[in-house]
């Protein structure tokens, strides 16, 4: 199976260049042929990876060791659930799963667009084929996932402990088909390029791929830091390790960009700046791919130094200048089709948040690559880690959050000063009391805490005055109840409202990690059987330490009784767990979550019946996944279908269209 | 006249803002612009307010190769690194003779955030002046947009008059412009 899984690889390789040559002739002679060749390739190609991205799979969960990349990242002991996890936990895996979820969306995309975007889609193939040509080239010649031994372990060095955990299965693949994802939209627009076809047509043909990205690179980086928060164990969710910030600045440049075609849309403007953003967005997932597999920057993610790093940097080069230079060569046709009314509208709120999301993208960037400039200038290594992201991070992320509030309270086109005043004089008011409640009477002391839950309720309020206003003009309209109302008003209006719900979302998550940051509580004690320690609100009794084997691993785990208010509310058993397979052992922790907060528990050493813990109170972190979920259901509302808004969208297109070809104004 | 008018306007309840806004959105969005840089700046050099030793724990990172901050780490080298700190500061160290003491062993790398001097400020200093820099550009770009909007629709006034209609002016509007971007 390991053999056929390497054939059907070199056979993909070979297809998607053929697709590619197909799709490049066809573009440029324009004959029907060479299209249909093209689209036979690209089925041909999804089979081809498909069926090999399934070898791996198979050898993987039939413990193949004859493979050296089964044998690296598998073991007999290992759970069927992570051997399956394992075959992406590599570099060479992780390749394959790239360049499979990359034909797949190339057939779905060339699908979708069957009958439609005729003269996009031939160039659109030509970049989505020599993309997947570059990485099953690296599969065929560089890191080859079915490389065998030159003889057959006994068993496989097994997956590290600290990925055997369900985290594994939903991080890497929903951040992978978020990067991917984006690979869509940028296709149509060096297609949009190529042919001139500037307009908002191809950006219509590909809001939901962007959405759809998005969400997965959302949900990625999510899943990744709820993994980070019950397995690393160091009662933190997010590191900012160069991996992480890898995977945050394309989605804050994306962010950018799905509220920036906004604009274009509704008024043509801002043409050259999305086509920046969906270059920028491409190239920080490949740059974000380059960090993992270069070895470049110390990571605790990174699969180390490898060939494929300088191939990687000379695929960005390229992807970079061309699009660039094509923008260039473009310019004369990304004419705005309108100007801005005014200082005060939603169109100049629009680019505001543009400006504060790349920002915060580059602050992102400049902090990571920081180290190599340092050292390439005064020979000198430094370390870019929390602190610094923290404290310049912090202040953008806060005024963005303002800027949530802001941006859909301000009308379209101009904002009147009236209805400025009526549209913010509430949230303010309550920003402010609510400020002042929780410094002065709850005693919310931390000044940043009380400015960023001060801003949350103000944006809070002014979504809560949206849906407020709306439902109540239909209530006033059909006379039905509130409830009824509101769904209605959510669904006919899916991308408003939908987007609505993704900021409450985000909101939520902010007031998780303003509380967090600020209020976190944490002590180290060592303690003797019997012994007790407060923390908080909580009493904790250690009771007892045990020492137990399980069929891959021996856990010592130490009891711990929980008191609250003087009542018993549990008991909690962090642990160590040492692996056959793995020298360093793997610290699991124990959590107790409420919408408070969570009572986080670590197990440090122990000598005898004398253990050494850390303890961690970790206010309001729920509210982070809660509101990730949020997120996640505004998203789907965003995504789903919306005949009404196709229609309004293709409407203004045609009559902004309409108007450039009007009466001629200067007669006679 | 206008001065008394502006004095009972800014004696009012909403005078300020309606002000700003009525007479000069201009300045009311580079106030805005200038707050919000002065909330980033500030907001990098607020003193922390945890105590010295959990401060520095956060503020170092582990001595080995693994990336990771003391206060996330779990290998000997930080256990020991910890205790190393806990101690100096119950000796009565200062942060920056405990941080310095590190610094000559271990050199600048065990910092978890470069220093504020030197080259090193450049790491702090470039994101906000990107974002100010930015931000001065949008308000040039937009202030130029609407000042040529205003061209537009006062040369259309004065072509078409007040007779035509909100859509009828919208198209000359696009018109005039698309004329004189072929013209340039």
């Amino acid at each position: 199976m390991a053999d056929a899984g390497r054939v059907f690889l070199v056979l993909a390789f070979v297809v998607a260049t053929y697709t590619t040559l197909m799709s490049l002739l066809g573009a440029v002679k324009k004959q029907r042929d060479f299209h249909e060749s093209a689209h036979n390739g690209i089925i041909a190609g999804a089979i081809l990876t498909t069926l090999a991205w399934g070898a791996l799979l198979y050898a993987f969960i039939s413990m193949d060791f004859s493979l050296q990349y089964v044998a690296q990242y598998s073991s007999r002991d290992t759970d069927l659930v992570y051997r399956i996890s394992g075959s992406y936990a590599g570099q060479e895996g992780s390749l394959l799963m790239w360049a499979w979820s990359l034909a797949v969306f190339h057939l779905i995309a060339q699908w979708q667009n069957r009958r439609s975007n005729q003269v996009l889609m031939p160039w659109v193939n030509v970049v989505m084929a020599s993309s997947l040509v570059f990485f099953l080239g690296l599969l065929t010649f560089v890191s080859d996932p079915f490389k065998r031994l030159p003889y057959i372990p006994a068993d496989g060095e097994g997956l590290n402990p600290l990925l055997q955990n369900m985290g594994m299965f939903f991080h890497p693949t929903t951040l992978y088909i978020g990067y991917v994802g984006f690979s869509v939209p940028f296709a149509f627009a060096i297609a949009a390029l190529i042919t001139g076809r500037l307009g908002d047509e191809w950006i219509r043909s590909t809001r939901r791929w962007t959405l759809f990205a998005w969400f997965f690179l959302s949900l990625g980086n999510l899943f990744g830091a709820q993994w980070a928060y019950v397995e690393l164990g160091w009662g933190g969710y997010w590191g900012w390790d160069p991996v992480e910030s890898a995977s945050f600045m394309p989605w804050l440049t994306g962010t950018a960009y799905l509220h920036s075609v906004m604009v274009q849309q509704r008024r043509g403007m801002l043409k050259v700046w999305n086509m920046v953003l969906i270059i920028t967005t491409f190239s920080l997932t490949i740059f974000g791919t380059f960090l993992t597999r270069s070895g470049v920057l110390a990571s605790v993610h990174t699969f180390g130094a490898s060939a494929v790093g300088p191939l990687l940097i000379g695929l960005l080069t390229i992807l970079v200048v061309g699009s660039l230079g094509l923008l260039w060569a473009r310019l004369p046709l990304l004419r705005s089709d309108d100007e801005l009314d005014s200082m005060v509208s939603r169109e100049s709120s629009f680019l505001l948040n543009n400006l504060l999301l790349v920002g915060a993208a580059f602050a992102v960037f400049w902090g990571t690559v920081f180290p190599l400039i340092s050292e390439a200038v005064r020979g000198v290594k430094v370390t870019v880690n929390a602190p610094f992201f923290n404290q310049v991070e912090g202040p953008i992320l806060l005024a963005l959050v303002l800027l949530m509030g802001i941006c859909p309270l301000i009308g379209w086109r101009r904002a009147s000063t009236e209805n400025l005043l009526r549209n913010f004089a509430y949230p303010f008011a309550i920003a402010i009391a609510t400020a002042l409640l929780l410094y002065f009477v709850v005693g919310i002391r931390v000044v940043y805490a009380a400015i960023a839950f001060g801003t949350c309720a103000f944006v809070l309020s002014t979504l809560f005055l949206e849906f407020y206003r709306g439902t109540r003009a239909k209530r006033l309209l059909t006379g039905r109840n509130y409830l009824s109302c509101l769904a209605n008003l959510i669904w006919g209006n899916k991308p408003r409202y939908g987007g609505y719900i993704i900021h409450i979302g985000v909101i939520l998550m902010a007031i998780g990690v303003a509380g967090s940051q600020a209020y976190k509580l944490e002590q180290e004690v060592t303690l003797n059987k019997g012994e007790e320690v407060s923390i908080g609100s909580y009493r904790l009794v250690y009771e007892t330490l045990n020492t137990f084997p399980t069929r891959s691993k021996e856990v010592v785990s130490a009891t711990l009784s929980v008191y609250s208010g003087g009542s018993l509310i549990g008991r909690m058993s962090p642990s160590k767990e040492f692996h056959k397979s793995h020298s360093t052992p793997n610290t699991e922790v124990a959590i107790r979550s409420t919408p408070l907060e969570d009572l986080y528990l670590i197990l440090a050493s122990w000598d005898g019946d004398r253990a050494s813990f850390k303890f961690i109170v970790n206010p309001l972190v729920m509210w982070i996944w809660i509101g990730g979920w949020v997120v996640l259901l505004g998203t789907a509302i965003a995504y789903w279908p919306d005949a009404r808004e196709k229609q309004r969208a293709v409407a203004r297109e045609r009559a902004r269209v309409a108007r450039v070809g009007a009466v001629p104004i200067l007669e006679g | 006249m206008r001065g008394s008018a502006l004095f009972r306007y800014w004696k009012g309840r909403r005078g300020m803002v309606l002000t700003l806004l009525r007479l000069n959105p201009w300045r009311f969005r580079r106030c805005q612009s200038v707050a919000l840089a002065v909330l980033l700046l500030a907001a990098t050099w607020a003193p922390a307010l945890a105590d010295d030793a959990a401060d520095l724990i956060n503020e170092l990172m582990c001595p080995s190769d693994c990336v990771e901050t003391l206060a996330v780490c779990q290998m000997t080298e930080s256990v020991q690194m910890r205790a190393f700190v806990k101690a100096k500061v119950s000796e009565g160290w200062s942060k920056q003779k405990i941080t310095d003491n590190l610094v000559a062993q271990y050199g600048e790398r065990i910092l978890a955030a470069p220093t504020k001097q030197g080259f090193n400020l450049t790491a702090w200093v470039t994101p906000f002046a990107a974002i100010l820099g930015g931000g001065a550009l949008i308000t040039l770009l937009v202030g130029n947009w609407v000042r040529r909007r205003h061209v537009y629709d006062r040369l259309v006034s004065e072509r078409v008059g007040a007779t035509a209609g909100d859509g009828d002016l919208e198209g000359y509007r696009d018109r005039l412009r698309a004329e004189l971007q072929d013209f340039e």
